[in-house]
């Protein structure tokens, strides 16, 4: 009787057809030799795909053990830094699609903000389940998005990384050939880029009263469409010890339409922090956030200012230093910044 | 001694910060290191349990998963009393085999494919194969339980490696226990000391002993006072009173082993749940309390020939005691006219 809830399934899936070696499993490192903030070294593009495991009352589970995650176990100078020994990482969900969680050991993540121990390094080594529920019958594209914490002061939270979960294996490898959307560090287009404006706000008496507005041009979306890959907003400075990383997630962007064709992509979230990006091609990209998820801090002059703008594989680098207006606790402003040397690891 | 405490504190302190390891809880795949082309795998199945916890309900079964342990080949540095297991050379192709169900109890879930009947088979992978096509992949261990989640539920899995590849042959069928039973680990916190988590584990055992001891103690009084009236009828002795006793001894212990546990339950809760360090869940604490009872009950059957007849024999609220001591066992034999 038990049995008859199983449903027999079947391998529907041959494995990717890759041309080239599948780095299945995701790798846990830092953004710096010595601290920095977590990161991720998989290739995004890749989803996960998951396969039926059990049906019953109409309802559909599918299932995925794959990828995995671990430690990263060497060095990849300029991109991804093995963990000190003994860091706990802690995966939490920042997005997820109706019927999308994660089983991570006994901890099931069904929420956003849910997280669980993956593990500490360096022996980290978890296969959680990926799991989508379906009406039976149904199949498709869903997403998933989480990041990375430790309690190890060492190291800032990741910023969040989405991933594909779909019913069906892609007929073509998505990550091979030039339209990769790999987010693979080592394997992003880097744009160093000219920064117009970063104005910082803060009320020292009141948190949610933070504000950012930045502004900036000469970026290339490369082809990227964030309604597909999603983006992030990275704004950090070592002098002002601050690391705000904001997911934008897919679901957020819309295209901007003019005269049939597409003049570029408009982000929306009222609950912010970040509320609205603009991206108008060959122009420019204006973002403005809000309220107490804002992770600046200006009780110190915290120049230079470092930006990062990621749209799938493009990535926006810029350098607030130079011509800056700074009041104590209360305003940051940047204008005319000229192109980084490099992007920040 | 004197020299034993420093060697000890030297394999404490090492033992506390994890040395650098590759996988070691998967299965390892070779073949023997004496010699031979059948497939083994080594791991200790004896003395180890992979730990499921709750995954779904599906009306009245519960679904309970993990993913520990993988498969994964040798790669060189492993050894079994010096001897380095067997690398596979490229290109030999292994697959898995399911051979019992412990009746419908347990199935796998392997590279999309759900192993739930004897003989279910798929291929795990290919040494030498890129990922995902080599031989390290993490199953979906898969137990299924007719109760309600807080529930314990265990069960057994067998399978063995197959394989096309000559000169390879067959492994023998291996057998893992699946429990819901084991507490997930701790969560212990890197910045500073994890009080709370330390105080949840104290907590489970401060709660654990008195409540096993309980149940033996119960258990105990109540066959001692059973083999009496036995006794005392084969002599052809009246056995009025002793059977009176019994039930004194018997009936009440179901409530009091009810109370126990919950006072089990609120403490280990205090500690370790929501309010407390958040290590485990209250289905989680209430599996393993229910674990931790079975045994004391396996045990006492194995002291007590003949219990479960005796615990059939007496009732409380409506129902045979039996109904509240599922892990009583029989011993086959007891039908035989054997005292």
């Amino acid at each position: 009787m038990r049995m008859l809830l199983v449903s027999a399934a079947v391998a529907l899936l041959a494995g990717p057809a890759a041309a080239q070696p599948i780095d299945i499993d995701m790798y846990i490192g830092s953004s710096n030799p010595a601290g920095g903030a977590l990161k991720l070294a998989y290739q995004l593009c890749r989803p996960v795909v998951v396969t039926p495991s059990v049906t019953a009352n109409g309802l559909t589970r599918w299932t995925s053990t794959q990828p995995g995650f671990n430690a990263l176990a060497t060095n990849r100078p300029g991109s991804i830094y093995v963990l000190r020994d003994n860091t706990p990482v802690e995966v939490e969900l920042t997005a997820l699609d109706p019927g999308v969680s994660l089983k991570v050991e006994s901890a099931l993540l069904d929420t956003v903000g849910a997280s669980a121990l993956i593990g500490n390094s360096p022996n980290m080594h978890l296969h959680p389940e990926w799991r989508l529920l379906l009406p039976e019958g149904a199949r498709g594209e869903y997403h998933l998005a989480l990041r990375f914490h430790t309690s190890a002061r060492t190291y800032g939270d990741s910023t969040p990384y989405t991933f594909t979960i779909l019913t069906d294996a892609p007929a073509v490898d998505p990550c091979a050939g030039g339209t990769t959307t790999t987010t693979l560090p080592s394997s992003e287009t880097d744009h160093l880029v000219s920064g117009t404006l970063l104005l910082l706000r803060a009320a020292p008496a009141n948190p949610a009263r933070k504000s950012m507005r930045l502004t900036f041009g000469g970026f290339d979306t490369g082809g990227a469409d964030p309604t597909v890959t999603g983006g992030q907003l990275e704004v950090e400075s070592n002098v002002g010890g601050f690391v705000g990383s904001y997911e934008l997630p897919a679901t957020g962007w819309r295209p901007r339409r003019a005269h049939g064709g597409l003049r570029g992509y408009r982000y929306t979230d009222r609950r912010g922090p970040i509320h609205r990006v603009e991206i108008t091609l060959g122009r420019g990209v204006t973002a403005v956030g809000s309220g107490i998820g804002l992770a600046h801090v200006i009780a110190q002059d915290p120049t230079p200012v470092e930006v990062t703008f990621t749209l799938g594989t493009q990535r926006a680098c810029l350098h607030f230093g130079g011509t800056t207006t700074f009041k104590a606790g209360r305003m940051f402003r940047a204008e005319n910044s000229p192109p980084p040397d490099a992007c920040v690891p | 001694m004197i020299r034993l405490i420093p060697l000890l504190i030297v394999a404490l302190t090492a033992w506390a910060s994890p040395a650098r390891a590759h996988h070691v809880t998967d299965f390892l795949m070779s073949t023997p290191p004496g010699g031979g082309d059948s497939l083994i795998i080594a791991y200790e199945f004896d003395t180890t349990v992979a730990p499921l916890s709750f995954s779904y309900q599906l009306g009245t079964t519960t679904i309970y998963s993990g993913t520990n342990p993988g498969f994964d080949a040798a790669d060189g540095d492993e050894y079994l009393n010096g001897v380095p297991y067997t690398v596979f050379p490229p290109g030999v192709a292994i697959s898995v085999e399911l051979v019992d169900n412990d009746g419908g109890r347990t199935a796998m879930k392997l590279n999309g494919t759900t192993l739930a009947q004897p003989g279910d088979h798929v291929l795990l992978g290919t040494s030498g194969g890129q990922p995902p096509g080599d031989l390290h992949h993490h199953p979906e261990w898969l137990l299924f339980a007719d109760a309600e989640p807080g529930h314990y539920a265990e069960g057994v899995i067998s399978f063995r490696l197959t394989t096309t590849t000559p000169p390879y042959t067959a492994s023998r069928t291996y057998t893992l226990r699946l429990s819901n039973g084991h507490l997930p680990p701790p969560d212990f916190a890197a910045d500073q000391y994890d009080a709370k988590s330390v105080a949840c584990q104290a907590a489970v055992g401060r709660a654990v002993d008195p409540y096993v001891h309980a149940v033996y103690g119960a258990l105990r009084r109540c066959l001692d006072r059973l083999v009496t009236v036995r006794a005392l009828g084969i002599a052809g002795r009246n056995v009025t009173a002793a059977s009176g006793e019994a039930g004194r001894a018997c009936v009440p212990m179901v409530e009091k082993l009810d109370h126990l546990r919950a006072r089990a339950t609120a403490s280990i809760a205090r500690a370790c749940s929501t309010k407390g360090s958040r290590d485990f869940t209250d289905d989680e604490i209430a599996e393993h309390l229910e674990m931790a009872r079975c045994r004391m009950e396996e045990i006492a059957s194995a002291s007590y020939f003949r219990a479960q007849t005796y615990i059939n024999a007496l009732a409380a609220k409506g129902q045979s005691l039996r109904a509240y001591f599922p892990c009583v066992f029989r011993t086959s034999g007891e039908e035989e006219g054997r005292t």
